[in-house]
């Protein structure tokens, strides 16, 4: 007799033998206790729903269809509801064709107010617990131009201070970007509009690309991002500023969502003295262009070689 | 034939699209934000560049601006030099044109015409609205007080938490 019609008759066997009440009651018992038992421990931070086969068997970005995008992002309303307790959006707007993204930063009228680190915070949905920001503006003594020896934790009773001048810094979105070439599962690249973007939930989290920055512009979420669901922004995009996980890098992205349509990004929005200037550097009418054309202006770092579009300049 | 005929409208059209991309711009009117427009409720024309006469309503609501200070040139003591006395409602040109409100930039661009060239071109002051179908553009008197136009000391909004910041600790 072969082993299958061996186990196939032991199983027929058990199947039909009467459950005895001895053995009820020891398979009751048995369950009961351990039932008990995992219910008495502390969640595991490990196994729970932050990892499911929904999750596991995402596409990349690039990959996945207009399908597999609509299951994505109902998939992550649908969390974010669980999660924050606010209802969102997901959207995805595509690049736009002929056009390439170049913000440039009037230098004499910063005044260093902080009103667009506030609206970046607010729009992107950072996290505010540990406390994660885009924009950082440094102090620098007139006259001088040592980022070293920069200040970004100045106190404002009265901005500008005297003789102080300050530079925002936020990414770069390089033409030549060292964190794309240094991301090793290609969880970040730079879209046909100019704009380097971040699949967050192919990220796996290395930190490479947050060394390879030399403009230290990526944040890593290093505990789920603290959000009231009032302060919740419901408009979100999956490249942009949807609520990041735990675990992953984010970056400005311009504003993604925003800039896509039309509108202009939330700091430049903020900005109360008129310092910041975004347009298509590839239409000629547009304000950078002529700014471009107008005044000197420069780059951050620019011996790297990593060709930033992201330009300031000082009125004349 | 109709190939060309075909080919050439095709040109036409892309031209037409392409060819011109200015996207239309709002100058927004600065009167919206005026606490006291019409001026012509409380101020009367008068004749003459020293004084000033004032309507009943006027003259009940005694000196609405005693606040304002003026800090733009210091030799200038009397307003007539940009605002109009025969019609308050009016600005007034050093040439004494009378000029709309709408139209402040003529005023400031006396003086500061290389700003007033910038604005004009969007290198200078703030944009607003949508940068595909319609901007919109402030006036100069909307960001600067015209009594006053250097900028305000602002108050800045808190600094990033200190690593090592109890605020900044992982939950």
């Amino acid at each position: 007799m072969k082993w299958t019609h061996r186990l196939r008759k032991w199983i027929d066997h058990r199947s039909h033998q009467k459950l005895s009440r001895r053995a009820f009651l020891k398979g009751l018992f048995a369950g009961g206790a351990s039932l008990g038992v995992a219910s008495s421990l502390p969640p595991s931070p490990y196994i729970s729903d932050r990892y499911t086969w929904e999750k596991f068997f995402q596409k990349h970005y690039k990959e996945m269809t207009p399908q597999d995008k609509e299951k994505v992002f109902s998939r992550i309303e649908r969390e974010t509801q669980q999660n924050y307790k606010s209802d969102v959006k997901i959207s995805d707007p595509p690049p736009i064709p002929g056009v390439k993204f170049v913000y440039c930063l009037n230098l004499s009228a910063c005044n260093g107010s902080r009103y667009c680190v506030k609206a970046c915070v607010e729009e992107n949905n950072q996290s505010r617990n540990p406390q994660i920001q885009y924009i950082k503006v440094l102090e620098l003594d007139r006259g001088s131009f040592n980022l070293e020896k920069s200040n970004r934790y100045y106190e404002g009773e009265s901005v500008p201070r005297e003789g102080k001048f300050y530079l925002p810094v936020q990414c770069m979105q390089c033409d030549n970007p060292p964190c794309v070439k240094a991301c090793p599962v290609q969880a970040t690249w730079k879209e046909p509009d100019g704009i380097v973007v971040i699949d967050y939930d192919w990220c796996i989290g290395c930190r490479y690309c947050q060394v390879a920055c030399p403009y230290e512009a990526r944040n890593f979420n290093l505990a789920d991002p603290a959000l009231d669901p009032q302060e919740v922004n419901p408009n979100q995009s999956y490249l942009s500023n949807r609520i990041r996980p735990r675990g992953v890098m984010e970056k400005c992205t311009f504003c993604l969502h925003r800039v896509r349509q039309g509108r202009y990004p939330a700091c430049l929005e903020a900005c109360p003295t008129g310092a910041r200037k975004f347009g298509n550097i590839l239409d000629p009418e547009s304000e950078v262009s002529k700014i471009l054309k107008a005044k000197k202006a420069f780059v951050l770092k620019e011996e790297l070689n990593t060709i930033p579009r992201f330009f300031y300049y000082f009125d004349d | 034939m109709k190939k060309i005929n075909i080919f050439l409208i095709a040109i036409i059209v892309l031209t037409g699209t392409f060819g011109e991309s200015e996207v239309p711009v709002i100058v927004r009117s600065p009167k919206a934000k005026m606490k006291f427009y019409p001026c012509s409720s409380c101020h009367r024309p008068s004749a003459s560049l020293s004084e000033f006469q004032l309507t009943a309503r006027g003259q009940r609501q005694g000196n609405v601006h005693r606040k304002m200070e003026f800090k733009h040139m210091p030799e200038v003591k009397e307003c007539f030099m940009c605002h109009g006395h025969q019609n308050p409602d009016t600005l007034v040109l050093l040439d004494g044109q009378k000029i709309e409100h709408e139209q402040v930039p003529l005023l400031c661009g006396q003086c500061h015409g290389l700003k007033k060239g910038e604005w004009e071109k969007g290198l200078h002051g703030r944009l607003e609205g949508n940068f595909q179908t319609q901007k919109i553009k402030p006036m100069c008197i909307e960001c600067h007080d015209a009594h006053k136009p250097k900028f305000p000391k602002f108050k800045a909004f808190p600094p990033p938490a200190r690593p090592g910041n109890p605020e900044r600790r992982i939950p």
